[in-house]
């Protein structure tokens, strides 16, 4: 990961148990390749436990997004303790609330309902990402 | 000494680095939805401090599916449950080996992708073999 300012670095769900991390991860790969490009990099929280030095510096310098898959919050306990600074959290089991009808089908394979739900996830941590990057202007 | 009864946790890479992740979580999945003797442990709530996930790894033997070289699960599963993995698979080093094209997208497997996935799925399955023969 290369050294890259005014970015928010987006931390998600990357686990495998449910449904709803594979959504997490999805609403990551939207924000990032579709919605905010230019101003987001994905997060590597295995590489940020394991010890590797550029994740490392890089949550430490940059704010941090994350978009966990449900009540666990690990994303949000792994970017804690790396020191990381968290300017937002969305979980995606609470946006799953407001569209109780967009449930994904499997952990393997989301289903059109369940890209849906990514998509509104990725919407909103954009707006997110938006917010964190004008405050720090400020 | 063959195991018979315990399941085979499988532990892939989570990590968002690269496309070779995406490619080893895939392989992990199939594996999972074709076999009944194999369980996934989540990794981030293991390395987040999931005690369930940590003394179902310590209980049965685990296989690290990884990305990269990195090899964040294998040391992540060692680091913070004191758990060595019986058997250890490299994304990278699979299409190295292999020659398979480079994965290039986190989001999707292409069909390029797919051959190395079903590489994987091979050597997973070997794995598996192996280790429940005892020989791991």
């Amino acid at each position: 990961m290369s050294e890259k300012k005014n970015k928010v670095a987006v931390a998600v769900c990357t686990g495998m148990d449910q449904a709803l991390a594979t959504v997490a991860r999805y609403a990551g790969y939207h924000v990032l390749e579709k919605l905010r490009p230019d101003t987001t990099v994905l997060l590597c929280t295995p590489a940020l436990l394991g010890g590797v030095q550029e994740d490392i510096d890089f949550v430490k310098n940059n704010p941090a997004l994350i978009i966990d898959g449900c009540e666990e919050r690990c994303c949000e306990k792994i970017v804690k303790n790396s020191n990381g600074k968290i300017q937002g959290i969305i979980n995606v089991k609470d946006v799953l609330k407001g569209h109780s009808d967009l449930q994904p089908e499997s952990r393997v394979k989301l289903g059109p309902k369940g890209m849906k739900l990514a998509e509104i996830v990725g919407e909103i941590a954009a707006k997110r990402v938006d917010e964190i990057l004008e405050a720090g202007k400020a | 000494m063959k195991i018979n009864s315990r399941k085979i946790a499988l532990i892939s890479c989570s990590g968002e680095d690269l496309p070779e992740g995406t490619v080893s979580r895939v392989a992990t999945r199939r594996i999972l939805e074709q076999r009944d003797d194999t369980v996934t442990i989540c990794l981030p709530l293991f390395l987040a401090g999931g005690q369930g996930e940590r003394d179902f790894a310590k209980e049965n033997p685990c296989i690290t599916v990884d990305g990269c070289q990195k090899m964040c699960a294998a040391v992540g599963v060692k680091k913070y449950g004191g758990v060595t993995p019986r058997s250890t698979i490299v994304i990278s080093e699979v299409a190295e080996t292999l020659k398979c094209p480079k994965p290039t997208s986190k989001s999707k497997i292409t069909s390029d992708d797919e051959k190395l996935v079903q590489n994987t799925m091979k050597i997973i399955n070997e794995k598996i073999r192996t280790v429940k023969e005892g020989k791991n």
